[in-house]
Protein backbone atom coordinates (compact mmCIF):
# COMPACT_ATOMS: atom_id res chain seq x y z
CA UNK A 1 0.00 0.00 0.00
CA UNK A 2 3.35 2.38 -0.42
CA UNK A 3 2.55 5.55 -1.78
CA UNK A 4 3.36 5.06 -5.72
CA UNK A 5 6.15 6.68 -7.05
CA UNK A 6 7.96 6.87 -10.54
CA UNK A 7 11.43 8.14 -11.46
CA UNK A 8 12.17 8.50 -15.19
CA UNK A 9 15.38 9.15 -16.28
CA UNK A 10 16.99 11.09 -18.50
CA UNK A 11 20.08 12.23 -20.22
CA UNK A 12 21.25 15.88 -21.05
CA UNK A 13 22.64 16.22 -24.62
CA UNK A 14 26.25 17.07 -24.28
CA UNK A 15 26.82 16.49 -20.25
CA UNK A 16 27.33 13.19 -19.57
CA UNK A 17 27.70 13.63 -16.32
CA UNK A 18 24.18 14.74 -15.84
CA UNK A 19 20.75 13.06 -15.37
CA UNK A 20 17.58 14.43 -15.56
CA UNK A 21 14.90 12.84 -13.23
CA UNK A 22 11.21 13.34 -13.53
CA UNK A 23 9.34 12.32 -10.37
CA UNK A 24 5.86 11.14 -10.74
CA UNK A 25 3.29 10.88 -7.61
CA UNK A 26 4.26 11.44 -3.97
CA UNK A 27 7.15 10.99 -1.93
CA UNK A 28 7.01 10.32 1.82
CA UNK A 29 8.31 8.20 4.24
CA UNK A 30 6.80 4.76 2.49
CA UNK A 31 8.91 5.24 -0.53
CA UNK A 32 11.98 7.78 0.45
CA UNK A 33 14.44 4.16 0.69
CA UNK A 34 13.98 3.61 -3.08
CA UNK A 35 14.42 6.88 -4.66
CA UNK A 36 17.71 7.25 -2.54
CA UNK A 37 18.64 4.07 -3.55
CA UNK A 38 18.39 4.46 -7.47
CA UNK A 39 20.00 8.10 -6.67
CA UNK A 40 22.55 7.04 -5.28
CA UNK A 41 23.00 3.88 -8.00
CA UNK A 42 22.91 7.15 -10.73
CA UNK A 43 25.78 8.86 -8.06
CA UNK A 44 27.78 5.31 -8.55
CA UNK A 45 27.29 5.58 -12.60
CA UNK A 46 28.99 8.89 -12.57
CA UNK A 47 25.97 10.68 -13.05
CA UNK A 48 26.80 13.42 -10.19
CA UNK A 49 24.95 16.16 -11.29
CA UNK A 50 21.31 15.44 -11.21
CA UNK A 51 18.36 17.99 -12.37
CA UNK A 52 15.06 16.31 -10.36
CA UNK A 53 11.77 17.66 -12.34
CA UNK A 54 9.54 18.07 -9.93
CA UNK A 55 6.37 18.82 -12.49
CA UNK A 56 4.57 15.76 -11.47
CA UNK A 57 5.60 15.31 -7.97
CA UNK A 58 2.32 16.02 -6.05
CA UNK A 59 2.85 15.29 -2.49
CA UNK A 60 6.25 15.34 -0.39
CA UNK A 61 6.30 15.07 3.21
CA UNK A 62 9.31 15.79 5.43
CA UNK A 63 10.79 12.59 5.05
CA UNK A 64 10.95 12.98 1.69
CA UNK A 65 12.28 16.52 2.18
CA UNK A 66 14.90 14.99 4.69
CA UNK A 67 16.44 12.87 1.67
CA UNK A 68 16.38 15.42 -0.97
CA UNK A 69 18.60 17.39 1.75
CA UNK A 70 20.90 14.26 2.22
CA UNK A 71 20.81 13.72 -1.89
CA UNK A 72 22.36 17.70 -2.61
CA UNK A 73 24.78 17.08 -0.14
CA UNK A 74 26.10 13.34 -1.22
CA UNK A 75 26.42 15.42 -4.62
CA UNK A 76 27.71 18.17 -3.24
CA UNK A 77 30.51 16.01 -1.67
CA UNK A 78 31.25 14.18 -5.17
CA UNK A 79 31.74 17.71 -7.06
CA UNK A 80 28.38 17.31 -8.31
CA UNK A 81 24.85 18.93 -7.84
CA UNK A 82 21.16 18.16 -7.19
CA UNK A 83 19.22 20.97 -8.64
CA UNK A 84 15.22 21.07 -8.17
CA UNK A 85 12.47 22.50 -11.25
CA UNK A 86 8.79 22.95 -11.26
CA UNK A 87 7.83 22.41 -7.94
CA UNK A 88 4.52 22.71 -7.68
CA UNK A 89 2.60 25.83 -5.14
CA UNK A 90 1.56 23.16 -2.42
CA UNK A 91 5.55 21.51 -2.02
CA UNK A 92 7.23 24.60 -2.50
CA UNK A 93 5.31 25.92 0.38
CA UNK A 94 6.55 22.30 2.33
CA UNK A 95 9.98 23.45 1.41
CA UNK A 96 9.54 26.61 2.41
CA UNK A 97 8.44 25.93 5.92
CA UNK A 98 10.94 23.68 6.64
CA UNK A 99 13.71 26.17 5.69
CA UNK A 100 14.99 24.32 2.90
CA UNK A 101 14.95 26.56 0.07
CA UNK A 102 18.21 28.06 1.17
CA UNK A 103 20.00 24.63 0.87
CA UNK A 104 18.53 23.41 -1.85
CA UNK A 105 18.83 24.75 -5.53
CA UNK A 106 15.55 25.39 -7.06
CA UNK A 107 14.65 26.18 -10.53
CA UNK A 108 11.49 27.27 -12.63
CA UNK A 109 12.27 24.83 -15.33
CA UNK A 110 14.17 21.87 -15.90
CA UNK A 111 15.64 24.17 -18.60
CA UNK A 112 17.30 26.85 -16.35
CA UNK A 113 18.57 24.14 -13.95
CA UNK A 114 20.65 22.43 -17.08
CA UNK A 115 21.72 25.85 -18.34
CA UNK A 116 23.11 26.53 -14.67
CA UNK A 117 25.07 23.33 -14.64
CA UNK A 118 28.41 23.66 -15.02
CA UNK B 1 -48.78 9.15 5.99
CA UNK B 2 -50.31 10.42 2.74
CA UNK B 3 -50.52 7.99 -0.09
CA UNK B 4 -51.54 8.84 -3.86
CA UNK B 5 -50.10 6.02 -6.57
CA UNK B 6 -46.80 7.71 -6.98
CA UNK B 7 -46.25 10.76 -4.26
CA UNK B 8 -45.48 10.14 -0.01
CA UNK B 9 -44.85 13.31 1.30
CA UNK B 10 -43.46 12.49 4.93
CA UNK B 11 -41.34 14.29 7.91
CA UNK B 12 -37.98 12.90 9.34
CA UNK B 13 -38.12 12.80 12.67
CA UNK B 14 -34.60 13.94 13.32
CA UNK B 15 -34.96 17.14 10.86
CA UNK B 16 -38.28 18.99 11.77
CA UNK B 17 -37.58 21.26 9.50
CA UNK B 18 -37.36 19.06 5.81
CA UNK B 19 -39.97 17.35 4.28
CA UNK B 20 -39.36 14.00 2.64
CA UNK B 21 -41.01 13.43 -0.82
CA UNK B 22 -41.36 10.03 -1.59
CA UNK B 23 -41.51 8.92 -5.14
CA UNK B 24 -42.36 5.71 -7.06
CA UNK B 25 -43.42 4.00 -10.23
CA UNK B 26 -43.41 5.87 -13.85
CA UNK B 27 -43.85 9.38 -13.15
CA UNK B 28 -45.21 10.37 -16.28
CA UNK B 29 -47.88 13.21 -17.87
CA UNK B 30 -50.84 11.65 -15.96
CA UNK B 31 -48.55 11.56 -12.72
CA UNK B 32 -48.22 15.33 -12.97
CA UNK B 33 -51.49 16.36 -12.17
CA UNK B 34 -51.85 13.85 -8.65
CA UNK B 35 -48.28 14.63 -7.40
CA UNK B 36 -49.45 18.15 -7.47
CA UNK B 37 -52.42 17.76 -5.91
CA UNK B 38 -50.54 15.63 -2.88
CA UNK B 39 -48.11 18.03 -2.57
CA UNK B 40 -50.03 20.70 -2.18
CA UNK B 41 -52.62 19.13 0.28
CA UNK B 42 -50.41 17.92 2.20
CA UNK B 43 -46.84 19.52 2.06
CA UNK B 44 -46.01 21.74 5.58
CA UNK B 45 -45.75 25.07 4.64
CA UNK B 46 -43.58 26.03 7.87
CA UNK B 47 -40.85 23.47 5.67
CA UNK B 48 -38.51 25.30 3.89
CA UNK B 49 -36.60 22.19 3.05
CA UNK B 50 -37.00 19.40 1.21
CA UNK B 51 -35.44 15.55 -0.02
CA UNK B 52 -37.27 13.90 -3.03
CA UNK B 53 -36.36 9.95 -2.65
CA UNK B 54 -36.34 8.87 -6.54
CA UNK B 55 -35.28 5.51 -5.11
CA UNK B 56 -38.23 3.47 -6.66
CA UNK B 57 -38.92 5.69 -9.64
CA UNK B 58 -38.84 3.91 -13.15
CA UNK B 59 -39.02 6.81 -15.01
CA UNK B 60 -39.31 10.30 -15.01
CA UNK B 61 -41.24 12.17 -18.28
CA UNK B 62 -40.26 15.54 -19.01
CA UNK B 63 -43.72 16.70 -17.61
CA UNK B 64 -42.84 15.34 -14.09
CA UNK B 65 -39.53 16.98 -13.95
CA UNK B 66 -40.88 20.05 -14.43
CA UNK B 67 -43.61 19.80 -11.50
CA UNK B 68 -40.70 18.94 -9.85
CA UNK B 69 -38.92 22.01 -10.86
CA UNK B 70 -42.17 24.06 -9.86
CA UNK B 71 -42.26 22.10 -6.08
CA UNK B 72 -38.03 23.02 -6.08
CA UNK B 73 -39.57 26.55 -6.57
CA UNK B 74 -41.77 26.45 -3.86
CA UNK B 75 -39.13 25.87 -1.85
CA UNK B 76 -36.28 28.03 -2.81
CA UNK B 77 -38.87 31.02 -2.48
CA UNK B 78 -39.14 30.33 0.68
CA UNK B 79 -35.18 30.63 1.34
CA UNK B 80 -35.02 26.78 1.35
CA UNK B 81 -34.25 23.94 -1.59
CA UNK B 82 -35.56 20.80 -2.95
CA UNK B 83 -33.15 17.88 -3.55
CA UNK B 84 -33.29 14.66 -5.18
CA UNK B 85 -31.48 11.59 -3.57
CA UNK B 86 -30.91 7.88 -4.71
CA UNK B 87 -31.58 8.04 -8.55
CA UNK B 88 -30.77 4.67 -10.23
CA UNK B 89 -28.11 4.70 -13.05
CA UNK B 90 -30.56 5.07 -15.47
CA UNK B 91 -32.16 7.47 -14.42
CA UNK B 92 -29.36 9.52 -13.60
CA UNK B 93 -28.13 9.89 -17.22
CA UNK B 94 -31.32 10.60 -18.24
CA UNK B 95 -31.17 13.32 -15.77
CA UNK B 96 -28.18 14.99 -17.35
CA UNK B 97 -29.15 14.53 -20.97
CA UNK B 98 -32.18 16.96 -19.59
CA UNK B 99 -29.64 18.84 -18.29
CA UNK B 100 -31.31 18.58 -15.14
CA UNK B 101 -28.59 18.06 -12.68
CA UNK B 102 -27.23 21.37 -13.12
CA UNK B 103 -30.55 22.85 -11.55
CA UNK B 104 -31.09 20.38 -8.63
CA UNK B 105 -28.36 18.63 -6.21
CA UNK B 106 -28.56 15.18 -6.66
CA UNK B 107 -27.23 12.68 -3.74
CA UNK B 108 -26.35 9.25 -4.00
CA UNK B 109 -28.61 8.07 -1.00
CA UNK B 110 -31.31 9.03 1.58
CA UNK B 111 -28.77 9.32 3.90
CA UNK B 112 -26.21 11.31 2.03
CA UNK B 113 -28.73 13.98 0.86
CA UNK B 114 -29.69 14.39 4.98
CA UNK B 115 -25.67 14.67 6.11
CA UNK B 116 -25.24 17.38 3.30
CA UNK B 117 -28.33 19.17 4.56
CA UNK B 118 -26.77 18.98 8.25
CA UNK B 119 -23.54 20.31 6.61
CA UNK B 120 -24.44 22.76 4.21
CA UNK B 121 -27.37 24.34 5.96
CA UNK B 122 -27.18 23.68 9.85
CA UNK B 123 -23.42 23.88 9.58
CA UNK B 124 -23.03 20.45 12.11
CA UNK B 125 -20.05 19.13 12.87
CA UNK B 126 -18.90 16.25 11.09
CA UNK B 127 -17.11 13.19 13.33
CA UNK B 128 -14.95 11.15 11.63
CA UNK B 129 -12.84 8.33 13.52
CA UNK B 130 -10.27 6.22 11.76
CA UNK B 131 -8.80 3.19 13.51
CA UNK B 132 -5.34 1.40 11.44
CA UNK B 133 -2.40 -0.91 12.85
CA UNK B 134 0.99 0.93 13.19
CA UNK B 135 2.27 0.50 9.68
CA UNK B 136 4.02 3.18 7.62
CA UNK B 137 2.61 1.68 4.31
CA UNK B 138 -0.92 2.43 5.83
CA UNK B 139 -0.61 6.16 6.27
CA UNK B 140 -0.74 7.47 3.01
CA UNK B 141 -4.17 5.92 2.72
CA UNK B 142 -5.46 7.87 5.54
CA UNK B 143 -4.03 10.74 4.48
CA UNK B 144 -5.07 10.77 1.41
CA UNK B 145 -8.86 10.05 2.63
CA UNK B 146 -8.69 12.46 4.99
CA UNK B 147 -7.47 15.09 2.02
CA UNK B 148 -11.03 14.17 0.46
CA UNK B 149 -13.20 14.64 3.06
CA UNK B 150 -11.86 17.99 3.42
CA UNK B 151 -12.47 18.76 -0.22
CA UNK B 152 -15.98 17.33 0.11
CA UNK B 153 -16.64 19.92 2.88
CA UNK B 154 -15.81 22.86 0.72
CA UNK B 155 -11.96 23.35 2.18
CA UNK B 156 -9.99 24.87 -0.39
CA UNK B 157 -7.33 22.46 -2.28
CA UNK B 158 -4.14 25.00 -0.65
CA UNK B 159 -5.82 23.91 3.07
CA UNK B 160 -6.95 20.45 1.96
CA UNK B 161 -2.96 19.97 1.28
CA UNK B 162 -1.80 21.10 4.55
CA UNK B 163 -4.61 18.74 6.46
CA UNK B 164 -3.04 16.06 4.74
CA UNK B 165 0.22 17.44 5.45
CA UNK B 166 -0.75 17.52 9.42
CA UNK B 167 -2.19 13.94 8.95
CA UNK B 168 0.82 12.42 7.48
CA UNK B 169 3.15 13.49 9.64
CA UNK B 170 1.34 12.88 12.97
CA UNK B 171 1.08 9.03 11.99
CA UNK B 172 3.97 8.83 11.08
CA UNK B 173 5.17 9.94 14.42
CA UNK B 174 3.04 7.66 15.66
CA UNK B 175 4.11 4.53 13.76
CA UNK B 176 7.63 5.69 14.26
CA UNK B 177 7.92 6.53 18.18
CA UNK B 178 4.82 4.58 19.38
CA UNK B 179 4.19 0.46 20.16
CA UNK B 180 5.46 -1.73 17.30
CA UNK B 181 2.63 -4.45 18.19
CA UNK B 182 0.01 -4.57 15.35
CA UNK B 183 -2.80 -5.00 17.50
CA UNK B 184 -2.15 -1.49 18.98
CA UNK B 185 -4.61 0.21 16.56
CA UNK B 186 -3.71 3.91 15.83
CA UNK B 187 -6.49 6.17 16.55
CA UNK B 188 -7.29 9.21 14.64
CA UNK B 189 -10.45 11.87 15.50
CA UNK B 190 -11.53 14.19 13.44
CA UNK B 191 -13.89 16.94 13.97
CA UNK B 192 -14.78 18.59 11.10
CA UNK B 193 -16.37 22.18 11.08
CA UNK B 194 -17.14 24.80 8.85
CA UNK B 195 -14.37 26.85 10.04
CA UNK B 196 -11.75 24.65 11.70
CA UNK B 197 -10.87 21.01 11.42
CA UNK B 198 -8.91 19.55 14.52
CA UNK B 199 -7.18 16.28 14.55
CA UNK B 200 -6.43 13.90 17.69
CA UNK B 201 -4.15 10.80 17.00
CA UNK B 202 -3.81 8.38 20.16
CA UNK B 203 -1.37 5.82 20.35
CA UNK B 204 -0.16 3.27 22.45
CA UNK B 205 3.77 4.06 23.65
CA UNK B 206 6.61 2.46 23.33
CA UNK B 207 9.08 2.47 26.19
CA UNK B 208 12.06 2.54 24.45
CA UNK B 209 11.29 5.14 21.80
CA UNK B 210 9.08 7.66 24.51
CA UNK B 211 12.15 9.47 25.67
CA UNK B 212 12.74 10.47 21.87
CA UNK B 213 9.82 11.94 20.91
CA UNK B 214 9.60 13.56 24.63
CA UNK B 215 12.97 15.21 23.20
CA UNK B 216 11.44 16.14 20.04
CA UNK B 217 8.95 18.11 21.78
CA UNK B 218 11.04 19.63 24.00
CA UNK B 219 12.70 20.84 21.01
CA UNK B 220 10.00 22.16 19.40
CA UNK B 221 9.09 24.45 22.03
CA UNK B 222 12.82 25.48 22.63
CA UNK B 223 12.63 26.08 18.92
CA UNK B 224 15.74 24.08 18.59
CA UNK B 225 16.10 23.51 14.71
CA UNK B 226 17.10 20.10 13.07
CA UNK B 227 20.52 20.49 11.50
CA UNK B 228 20.26 21.12 7.41
CA UNK B 229 21.02 17.83 5.98
CA UNK B 230 19.39 15.62 8.64
CA UNK B 231 17.03 13.03 6.62
CA UNK B 232 14.17 12.78 9.95
CA UNK B 233 13.12 15.04 12.32
CA UNK B 234 11.36 17.63 10.49
CA UNK B 235 7.93 16.38 11.08
CA UNK B 236 6.71 18.16 14.36
CA UNK B 237 8.12 21.06 13.15
CA UNK B 238 6.09 21.15 9.95
CA UNK B 239 2.81 20.46 11.76
CA UNK B 240 3.92 23.16 14.21
CA UNK B 241 4.10 25.19 11.60
CA UNK B 242 1.17 24.03 9.23
CA UNK B 243 -1.74 23.98 12.59
CA UNK B 244 -3.07 26.69 14.51
CA UNK B 245 -2.67 24.88 17.23
CA UNK B 246 -0.52 21.99 18.29
CA UNK B 247 0.10 20.26 21.62
CA UNK B 248 0.62 17.23 22.94
CA UNK B 249 0.53 14.66 25.80
CA UNK B 250 3.07 11.95 26.51
CA UNK B 251 1.82 9.65 29.16
CA UNK B 252 3.79 6.14 30.65
CA UNK B 253 0.87 4.46 28.53
CA UNK B 254 0.14 6.38 25.77
CA UNK B 255 1.15 9.62 23.33
CA UNK B 256 -1.79 11.84 22.02
CA UNK B 257 -1.18 14.60 19.80
CA UNK B 258 -4.18 17.24 19.33
CA UNK B 259 -3.86 19.62 16.23
CA UNK B 260 -6.51 22.38 15.39
CA UNK B 261 -6.36 23.76 11.91
CA UNK B 262 -8.76 27.17 10.79
CA UNK B 263 -9.80 27.32 7.44
CA UNK B 264 -7.94 30.16 5.13
CA UNK B 265 -9.18 29.91 1.88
Amino acid sequence: MESQIELKCEAVKGKNEAQVIRFVGDLDATNVQTVLERICNLFTEGKIHIVADFAKLRYVNSTGLGILLHLSKSAKEKAGSFKIANVNENVFEIVEIIGATSLLEIFDTVEEAIASLK
Amino acid sequence: MNDTPNIKVEDIPSMPEVCLIRLSGELDINSVAAMDRCFTLHADNSKKHAIADLGNVTLIASAALGKLLGIKRRFVEKGGDLVLAAMSMELKMKFMIMGANKIFKVYNDLRSAMNAYAWDVKHETERVRISFPPELAIVPAVRNFVSRVMVNKGYSDRDSFRIETIVDEICNNAVQYGSPDKKDNITLRLKVDWGKIELDAENVSDADKKANLRKHMDNLKNNIHVQGDATRGRGLALVKMLASELTAKITDTGTMVHVTKLKEE
